[in-house]
């Protein structure tokens, strides 16, 4: 299964930088599930989760105020704050 | 010698004890100093990141005046200062407040033109003690700060804008340019300057979809990007702090070793006297025995 490059990232530092197989937040219009060669958009997050499918296994990192920017090959989510 | 001996010997003692302090101060900066370093450095990739998207949707879209973007007659002004909380870093804070208070006495003519928010305890008590308009405070900051310590002055500061309390907003503070140099700045930060996020992105144009749309996009960014914007000036500042500090104990500590130097001829003299005159009274009392 191809993946998808995604970087969680805060005003302090680069949370979270790896190579996954899906994303999986709520955006301003609902939830969006994104998969590898996503098209171009950009929306902030409503929910306080993103949920990351990775090698079969399912992670949650909690993130606040954030917004997410999706590109092809890349995601990247940048939240005010935001853990595992 | 007017100083006797002893006198000497003590003022000695109490060079290389402060000596001894400036030195440690030194070696605790230098290693504050690197760590604000990196922070700063793991702290870029948010900003660099906002003003790209910010700057894609600047361009694609045809009506970008969004209110943070468009100069708008200026009443009144906004002032963010950041300054330590502790001294013992030579100019670091006197040569920043020198500058926010010509800016004023050149810029305004009264007190009601103006507001500060200020970071820092060495600048509000300045502030405070010269009856300036302190509308906000943040002082005890660690030396590693983090976002949320700084998040509810800074979003404050941007929501004043956003509400048309005051028209634009300066940020002060001492941009970091290397360990031995740190310039004092005054920045425009609202209205984001155009000059600021004219550049063309670095990943090239991508044609964004954006949800709910482009314009309510651009108003929840903007206000973040001013915010990490502050951020980062802390964070430059905090970084400064530590290497004017450090600058500022090298010298302390340079100054002491040559003092004790010099104390120390002083007090070989004096000795050298001693017993040069204890010798002159020895062979004086055996002569007049002969």
């Amino acid at each position: 299964m191809s993946k998808i490059q995604l970087d969680i990232v805060t005003p302090e530092k680069v949370v979270y930088s790896e190579q996954v197989e899906m994303v999986i937040t709520r955006a301003a219009n609902g939830d969006v599930g994104i998969l590898p060669k996503h098209a171009p958009f950009v929306s902030p997050l409503k929910g306080d989760t993103v949920r990351i499918k990775k090698d079969g296994s399912e992670e949650v990192i909690s993130v606040s105020g954030g917004f997410i920017e999706v590109r092809p090959d890349k995601v990247t989510i940048l939240a005010k704050s935001a853990g595992v | 010698m007017g100083q006797s001996m002893r006198d000497i010997k003590r003022s000695i003692k109490a060079k290389e004890d402060i000596r001894k302090t400036t030195k440690a101060l030194k070696l605790v900066s230098a290693a504050k100093l690197r760590r604000a370093q990196e922070q700063a450095q793991a702290a870029r990739p948010y900003a660099e990141k906002l003003r790209d998207v910010i700057i894609n949707i600047a361009q694609s879209t045809t009506n970008a005046n969004h209110p943070m973007l468009v100069s708008r007659p200026i009443k009144k002004t906004g002032y963010l200062i950041i300054t330590s909380d502790r001294g013992q870093a030579g100019g670091y804070n006197s040569n920043l407040l020198r500058m926010l208070v010509s800016a004023l006495s050149k810029r305004h003519q009264s007190k009601d033109e103006y507001v500060i928010f200020v970071i820092g305890r060495k600048g509000r008590d300045f502030l405070r003690k010269r009856n300036y308009p302190v509308i906000n405070e943040v002082t005890g900051l660690s030396d590693s700060p983090t976002f949320a310590d700084v998040k509810e002055i800074a979003e404050q500061a941007v929501r004043f804008y956003a509400e048309e309390k005051f028209d634009e907003l300066y940020l002060l503070y001492n941009e970091f340019v290397n360990p031995v140099v740190q310039r004092p700045t005054e920045k425009r930060l609202l209205p984001l300057a155009g000059d600021d996020l004219a550049g063309s992105s670095q990943t090239g144009k991508t044609v964004y979809e954006y949800e709910p749309s482009q314009e309510e996009v651009l108003s929840t960014l903007l206000p973040s990007y001013a915010e990490a914007l502050i951020y980062s000036a802390l964070l430059d500042g905090k970084a400064s702090e530590h290497a004017a500090r450090m600058n500022a104990m090298s010298n302390a500590t340079d100054n002491a070793t040559e003092m004790i130097e010099s104390l120390k001829l002083q007090f070989n003299r004096a000795r050298q006297a001693a017993i040069t005159q204890e010798i002159a009274e020895i062979v004086g009392g055996a002569a007049a025995l002969e």
